[in-house]
């Protein structure tokens, strides 16, 4: 009896059967013993493991290396993007400084201006007058003395009396 | 001169000019070279892996990735469907990283040291699909594994071993391409296999 080893293929005949070029004596043998089968399929699970893994990982690299493309015209546009944003930075900080460092020298002129209309516009001497005056016109309107045209009727003029009979004769 | 110690892409080697005549696999349709957008969606990742497991380089893989896939499509014109457009590529592949060693090769070294594929990052890529936890383990282990072994390969080994494995060439279109007696191939792949498979934990 041959010993176990000797009973299955040779290294060199199931390499040959890996690559496809085995010999129909070895792949009948294949067919039959179940460790030259597990060898064989060993591999081939592996290789389909290895194949399936470095092909999604040379996909997903693929998917990286657009970025890298998309990354190389970021970098061209970069510089571009970068003076844009400071020139409009600028474009809205400077107004915006100067209106901030202007705004109490304007309050000061306003509060400045301030008192002098409010001496000027509401003295309390202004008021006095202004209360004197009202109160005189008040007094001369509570007068008893009637007025000359009080009592006396306005007379209709023709053209009055014309306009009433025509407006009732409608 | 003994054609295993040449490697493939040996600087002083030929341009590979096999490739457009072809091998006995009928091509996909012509149309697909005259999209650029096709070609890359269907090409691309498989040109990147490739290149990545050749080379060991990630930066160079894409280079040559991109490359490869722009003077396809430049010299489409030329491709006449007498082999199919993976084998095609292949070839221009190779001769991309010819290319690429001879104008830049102590940069690439350097490279090699700085991008070297993580394996451990792409053992995590496995489809999760089907797989119990303790068969997910069992799978990045495995992927692992070949990985670690590919690295250990000299670069004919590596090449000849993906395009079989990988890219699922016959040993004749491999010899095609590479301008490799099919002997020669055969051996490569003996040699790759035997390491591969010791690391994979198969019958001594």
């Amino acid at each position: 009896m041959k010993p176990q080893s000797s009973a299955h293929l040779s290294q060199e005949a199931l390499n040959d059967l890996l690559i496809g070029l085995g010999s129909s004596a070895s792949q009948a043998h294949l067919e039959q013993c179940a460790s030259c089968r597990e060898q064989v399929e060993s591999f081939r699970c592996g290789m389909d493991a290895f194949n399936s893994a470095s092909l999604a990982w040379s996909e997903a690299g693929a998917g990286k290396s657009l970025p890298r493309r998309s990354q190389a015209r970021h970098a061209f546009f970069a510089p571009l993007a970068w003076t844009l944003a400071t020139a409009t930075l600028l474009l809205i900080g400077i107004p915006t400084w100067r209106h901030e460092h202007r705004a109490p020298q304007s309050l000061v002129a306003a509060q400045r201006v301030a008192p002098q209309s409010e001496s000027s516009g509401v003295s309390d001497a202004e008021i006095a007058e202004d209360n004197d005056l009202l109160r005189a016109v008040d007094a001369a309107l509570r007068t008893d003395q009637p007025s000359p045209l009080r009592n006396q009727r306005p007379r209709e003029s023709h053209t009055h009396r014309k306009v009433r009979l025509e407006s009732r004769s409608l | 001169m003994n054609a295993i110690a040449t490697d493939i892409f040996d600087f002083d080697a030929k341009p590979i000019g096999a490739i457009e005549s072809g091998s006995t696999e009928r091509s996909r349709p012509i149309s697909e070279m005259d999209d650029i957008d096709a070609l890359v969606k269907i090409h691309r990742a498989r040109l990147l892996r490739f290149v990545l497991y050749s080379t060991g380089d990630a930066d160079l893989a894409e280079t040559v990735a991109q490359e490869t896939l722009l003077k396809a499509y430049n010299s489409r014109a030329s491709f006449r469907g007498e082999s199919s457009v993976k084998t095609w590529l292949t070839g221009i592949a190779i001769n991309t990283i010819r290319d690429h060693l001879r104008s830049n090769r102590y940069r690439f070294w350097r490279q090699v040291r700085s991008t070297a594929i993580d394996v451990q990052e792409m053992s995590s890529f496995i489809a999760a699909d089907g797989l119990n936890p303790e068969g997910l383990l069992l799978a990045r282990e495995q992927v692992k594994h070949i990985a670690q072994a590919l690295e250990k390969l000299s670069r004919n080994q590596k090449t000849v071993f993906l395009m079989k494995f990988s890219e699922e060439m016959t040993v004749a279109e491999i010899s095609e391409i590479l301008a490799m007696p099919v002997k020669t191939v055969r051996t490569h792949l003996h040699r790759a296999l035997k390491s591969v498979r010791s690391q994979l934990g198969g019958r001594p």
